[in-house]
């Protein structure tokens, strides 16, 4: 491989970090509030509601329903008017984020619904308001869960990512398209498959490791 | 040593006229289940309350109203005279912070460390700090884990989680204490030292306890009271010693039966309903209180002239009051019929213990 195939790996290497590394910082910030009001929402949650609960659930339902590459099209006026431009790293973070908050929401959800109801009777006999039942005892009962859920969140916006290069967002899967594809360098092609072999093995094994480091459950 | 506000306060003696918990004609259902049907209950201070029943009696309801965890659809649930039933789950909170609460299977926080659990409740009164440490540190001595503060839940047995569960529940200073099974999931040692604790607890810091069990076990070790329940009515209630000797009730009488020594099989299969020559009566009798401490057998024996033999049972205690059951055969020393000796003897005994009867004749031994 040449100087400038190299650079040219190693600049699109730093794309998929930023657009994924983005897009999940938003999904987390997003996607585990509404999580958290889907859960306190429920029947028999901490704060029933019906309607809040109906409508939110029929939200995440809905975009989690498009595909990813027309969700990606679809968005091209909103992201215009976010970004100001619906091409280039920058542009793909707004449909990536889009798409992982519902995704990253639901995986939560489960994650929290996990948490034993017994512990959350036992904070509501001691007299614990919802801000202490959700921030001492949902989230760190559910924590461990909720890391391997944003491990599996990444992954899924890794590949994401790659989708959003096809419509010329830069990263890895631009340039296995547009290298590795059209103009047939195999070993481009080659390439970016084991870079992101190895970024997906990579955060797996952290995310696994962080999973455990908070587990204290064994 | 723990701190609580002295009990000889004048003020303290004069909120003490009115229960901690009074329930007044509470019912309530499940969908098509009824859960509760018109109980009406009251606990003293510093009284313990054992509540016992099979799984389905409705006791597991019965304790979440009292904290506020159930809401009755009739009737009112009263803590010091406060009226919960019109609450909202916000106003229940300062409530809830002056009841504690043990469970089955304790409901530690594994996330959390012994301490920041023991700490929880602390933090949720919003004590600062400083206090919170030495508090934890104090209830952690209390239930004799002091060296286990920076444990995880994980890493303890299920007799020490109990311990936690109690320190937890005790920090915040509660009036009353509620036990929902809270020994259920323990080996019987273990149990014996959870029940122990309770137990000690109460008598130090004048603490107020209602208990739910399925075990008469359970609340011969610890409860002054006990109120029997059966699908979801309060069937029989009284102290403990009067309703383990005089059970009025068949549901009753099962629970009672756990705890009473019966006549083992040997003995049961030998007896026979009718008197017959060379057999002798077999009585069985109730005592409680003072009647254990006196000579009953020597004074019957002078009485009607029999030589009572000890065939079975023995004097237990609760609460530091003597109750038992003892299983006699009496030999007339004048070679009377032994349904003459029985009509004797019981009317010899019938004002000097709690219950007294003839359950068969058994054949004289050589």
């Amino acid at each position: 491989m040449s100087a400038g195939l190299l650079n040219l790996l190693l600049q699109s290497i730093w794309e998929t970090i930023e657009m994924v590394g983005v897009s999940a910082l938003i999904a987390i910030a997003a996607g585990l509030p509404l999580a958290l009001v889907l859960v306190a929402t429920d029947d028999g949650g901490i704060w029933p509601h019906r309607l809040v609960n109906r409508v939110l659930g029929g939200a995440v339902n809905a975009i989690r329903s498009i595909p990813f590459i027309i969700l990606l099209v679809a968005l091209i006026p909103l992201t215009r008017l976010i970004v100001g431009t619906s091409v280039g790293t920058t542009a793909a973070i707004v449909p990536l984020a889009i798409a992982a908050t519902p995704y990253y929401a639901r995986i939560a959800e489960v994650s929290l619904r996990e948490v034993g109801r017994g512990l959350i009777e036992a904070a509501r006999a001691m007299g614990a308001s919802r801000a202490t039942l959700i921030f001492d005892v949902l989230i760190p009962e559910a924590l461990p869960s909720l890391i391997s859920g944003f491990t599996v969140t990444l992954v899924t916006l890794i590949g994401s990512s790659a989708i959003a290069g096809a419509v010329g967002a830069g990263g890895l899967g631009d340039l296995a398209i547009r290298y590795g594809y059209q103009r047939f360098e195999t070993n481009v092609m080659l390439s970016v498959v084991a870079v992101l072999i190895v970024l997906v093995c990579g955060v797996q094994w952290g995310g696994d490791r962080l999973a455990r480091a908070f587990d204290r459950r064994t | 040593m723990v701190n609580m506000p002295p009990l000889a306060d004048p003020q303290a003696a004069l909120v003490s006229a009115e229960p901690v918990v009074r329930l007044s004609h509470v019912s309530k259902r499940f969908g098509a289940v009824t859960a509760l049907s018109d109980v009406s209950l009251e606990v003293a201070r510093g009284r313990v309350l054992g509540v016992i029943g099979r799984s389905g009696a409705g006791k597991s309801t019965l304790i979440r109203l009292l904290n506020g965890l159930e809401r009755p659809d009739s009737g009112s649930v009263k803590f010091e005279g406060q009226n919960l039933t019109g609450l909202s789950e916000r106003a229940l909170q300062p409530v809830r912070q002056r009841i504690g609460m043990i469970f089955q299977h304790f409901n530690l926080l594994s996330a959390k460390t012994v301490a920041a659990n023991v700490a929880l409740p602390l933090r949720i009164v919003g004590k600062p700090r400083a206090e919170r440490n030495r508090r934890v540190a104090e209830l952690l001595d209390l239930v004799g884990l002091s060296d286990k503060a920076g444990a995880y839940p994980a890493q303890l047995s299920g007799g020490q989680k109990q311990r936690v569960g109690i320190a937890r529940a005790l920090a915040a200073e509660p009036v009353l204490l509620l036990s929902d099974e809270a020994t259920s999931a323990l080996d019987p040692e273990t149990t014996a030292s959870i029940l122990a604790l309770l137990r000690s607890i109460n008598r130090k810091l004048g603490l107020t306890i209602v208990l739910i069990t399925h075990e008469m076990s359970v609340v011969r070790a610890v409860a002054d009271e006990v109120a029997v329940m059966e699908s979801g009515r309060l069937i029989e209630q009284g102290p403990v010693g009067e309703v383990l000797t005089r059970p009025q009730t068949k549901g009753t009488q099962r629970f009672v039966a756990a705890v009473r020594p019966t006549l083992p099989r040997c003995l049961r299969t030998a007896l026979s309903t009718v008197p017959a020559d060379a057999h002798d009566p077999v009585l069985q009798i109730d005592v409680l209180g003072e009647q254990a401490r006196g000579p009953i057998l020597a004074r019957l024996s002078a009485a009607i002239g029999v030589e009572p033999t000890l065939l079975h049972g023995g004097i237990d205690h609760v609460q530091d009051q003597p109750f038992g059951r003892i299983y006699v055969s009496l030999r007339s020393q004048y070679g009377r019929p032994s349904h003459d000796v029985a009509d004797r003897a019981v009317a010899f005994l019938h004002d000097s213990v709690t219950a007294v009867e003839v359950i068969g004749y058994v054949r004289r031994a050589a």
